[in-house]
């Protein structure tokens, strides 16, 4: 089971119900228990939130820092772009819509793609529009 | 009283008449700070017949009669404050009894709800649509009418209380009157002769907007509107605290959107769960929904570039807005907050304390920027998270202004009442006029009314109910 930190902000709380959508999900489960990774999110016009992964507790941080292993910089029009099929992560990188800074950590961008961006699709094109009946049954401790 | 009592079990039959403290005590108080009073009686009418002797046996006696649907309203208008007889209509006087859809109004008896008159013109008339609030399923269709609610068609349609066709009533003296186009008939009406509330003398005034000060409402007519197939939902997010208001003024002036309702920031969180929610630096300061309704693709698109081109002009202007889809959005930063869109919904911000109060009003547009201003301040003064709920009203007319409280019921009434008086003076000496009001609401705003209006209020209540049985102490009456 993972852990995620009690949103107590906007873009917290749209992390928060992105992270916690597969929380039952297996494969979901091992990408997201063995690994420790502060990843930046900056959906603009918000503010930056680090997002930090330690092998299965997942924290908020609302600030930006060096200490990041990728910033991920997108527009919110972007972000709805991308998990409705409107544009793909390629089209958004070459036209600049979407920047990430630490590019050359391969591996972990391919890895918060599949957490992150997969499951925003996957959320985009889930018919259910009740949040009680898909949450309910989630596993997930919230601290 | 036990005379009475029998009296009341002969017109309404034993089963239908109380006494007992137990069953009385859940009408004795609401979801409001408003102070809890015993009614000596409820009794559950099923006709006009029985309200009739109803009303007679009331004169005779001098007892009050309080209206009652679902308790829901909130401004403690079903709170006896004289003790007195609530007639509960909720229980048995609830059908929907003829939907017109040539002439789209549906005719209702007073218990009717939300939910219900959804559910059957989904299944029974899917090409017409109602106007729903943000209010639960089971709250009242008639008392929201006639207490002119605002509802998800409000920019397009203005208040509730204009799109009531006709009503029919029991009068202090014991008449059933038929009011507006249903009034042909001496002694039944056409179910679909209730089309029109004009062009005679427009007597729905005497009932609309009383609190049950004038008489007993046993059916009334709302519009119904077409249902278009084509539907989206926009959303504007502001940053700046008053720049909500310019949506409000120029996308309801477009005459594009079926309905502009915004909230701050703090509510959405509340919608999510996070009871006591602050607004951290960096965030937004209101979001708002924009319904929209086409009948074809093109009518829609043409209504989206018209949106689009209402957006830009206001960043041209410096104002920071973001325009988003609505559903999209909420699929991907909580479901929660489809609770504003799939309407009538119970909305959880709304429901979760056991106290709920608030100063509703229709207010006027070219103050709102003061009104959030001077208000926000008040709740952050008070140490209260900001409730603010705004609606703009048929094109921009007017506007609604709505700071809301919610508070722990029994413990919290005094603090609670503390800030809505503030919020109360502040906003009627701005020029707010509060719906739902509670007595001493309207003890204050009676110090600002004109004389002339009082007068010939009193002078119609006093026409219409001599024996001042129907609602007592409203109105401070």
């Amino acid at each position: 089971m993972i852990s995620i930190q009690q949103p107590k902000d906007l873009i917290a709380i749209a992390v928060h119900n992105i992270l916690s959508y597969r929380a039952n999900d297996p494969t979901y489960l091992s990408l997201v228990t063995r690994w420790k990774r502060k990843i930046i999110i900056i959906l603009e016009p918000f503010y930056p939130l680090a997002i930090i992964f330690d092998n299965g507790a997942i924290t908020f941080q609302k600030k930006e820092d060096t200490g990041a292993d990728l910033i991920i910089r997108l527009s919110i029009e972007t972000m709805l772009d991308l998990a409705f099929g409107r544009m793909n992560l390629l089209k958004a990188l070459v036209s600049r819509k979407l920047k990430i800074k630490k590019l050359y950590k391969i591996p972990t961008l391919i890895r918060f793609y599949r957490v992150f961006f997969q499951t925003v699709k996957m959320m985009a094109v889930d018919p259910n529009t009740d949040h009680f009946t898909i949450f309910e049954s989630r596993k997930v401790e919230v601290v | 009283m036990e005379e009475l009592k029998e009296k009341l079990s002969t017109i309404f039959g034993k089963d239908r008449v109380t006494s007992n403290q137990v069953d009385l005590y859940p009408y004795s108080y609401d979801m409001t700070e408003c102070s809890p009073g015993m009614p000596d009686f409820v009794v559950i009418p099923e006709n006009n017949q029985q309200l009739v002797q109803l009303v007679s046996l009331a004169n005779e006696c001098k007892i009050p009669l309080i209206p009652y649907i679902s308790g829901n309203n909130v401004g403690g208008l079903t709170i006896p404050h004289h003790g007195g007889i609530i007639i509960d209509f909720g229980k048995k006087m609830n059908r929907i009894l003829h939907v017109n859809e040539d002439m789209m109004y549906a005719l209702l008896e007073p218990g009717v709800t939300f939910g219900q008159l959804k559910k059957y013109l989904d299944n029974n008339h899917s090409n017409l649509r109602y106007s729903y609030p943000f209010a639960p399923p089971y709250a009242s269709v008639v008392g929201n009418a006639i207490l002119s609610g605002m509802n998800n068609l409000s920019c397009k349609i203005g208040s509730m209380g204009d799109s009531i066709n006709g009503l029919e009533v029991i009068t202090g003296m014991g008449e059933i009157a038929r009011i507006g186009s249903c009034f042909y008939g001496k002694e039944h009406s056409d179910p679909g002769s209730w089309w029109c509330r004009y062009p005679m003398p427009d007597l729905l005034g005497l009932f609309v907007n009383w609190q049950g000060m004038t008489g007993l409402v046993t059916k009334c007519a709302v519009q119904l509107w077409p249902n278009p197939r084509i539907q989206k939902c926009y959303m504007v997010i502001m940053f700046g605290l008053t720049d909500i208001v310019d949506v409000l003024q120029e996308v309801g002036r477009s005459e594009i959107v079926d309905d502009i309702s915004a909230v701050n920031t703090e509510v959405i969180k509340m919608t999510c769960e996070i009871p006591e929610p602050v607004k951290i630096p960096g965030e937004p300061d209101f979001a708002a929904i924009l319904p929209i309704t086409a009948k074809t693709e093109k009518m829609m698109q043409a209504k989206e570039e018209i949106l689009h081109q209402v957006v830009d002009e206001m960043r041209e202007k410096g104002i920071q807005i973001l325009l988003i889809d609505f559903l999209e959005f909420a699929k991907i930063f909580n479901l929660r907050v489809r609770c504003y869109h799939d309407l009538p919904a119970v909305i959880l911000s709304l429901v979760e304390y056991s106290g709920l109060t608030w100063f509703g009003s229709y207010a006027p547009m070219h103050e709102m920027k003061l009104l959030i201003q001077k208000v926000y301040s008040i709740f952050n003064e008070h140490g209260i998270p900001p409730f603010i709920y705004m609606k703009s009203m048929k094109s921009g007319h007017y506007a609604i202004f709505r700071p809301i409280i919610r508070y722990k019921k029994f413990k919290e009434e005094k603090k609670v009442h503390m800030l809505l008086e503030e919020i109360a003076e502040t906003c009627i000496n701005l020029g707010c006029i509060p719906y739902k009001t509670p007595a001493w609401m309207t003890e204050k705003m009676r110090k600002v009314i004109n004389p002339g209006w009082l007068q010939l209020f009193e002078r119609i209540k006093k026409c219409m109910d001599p024996n001042n049985i129907f609602n007592p102490g409203r109105w401070n009456t």
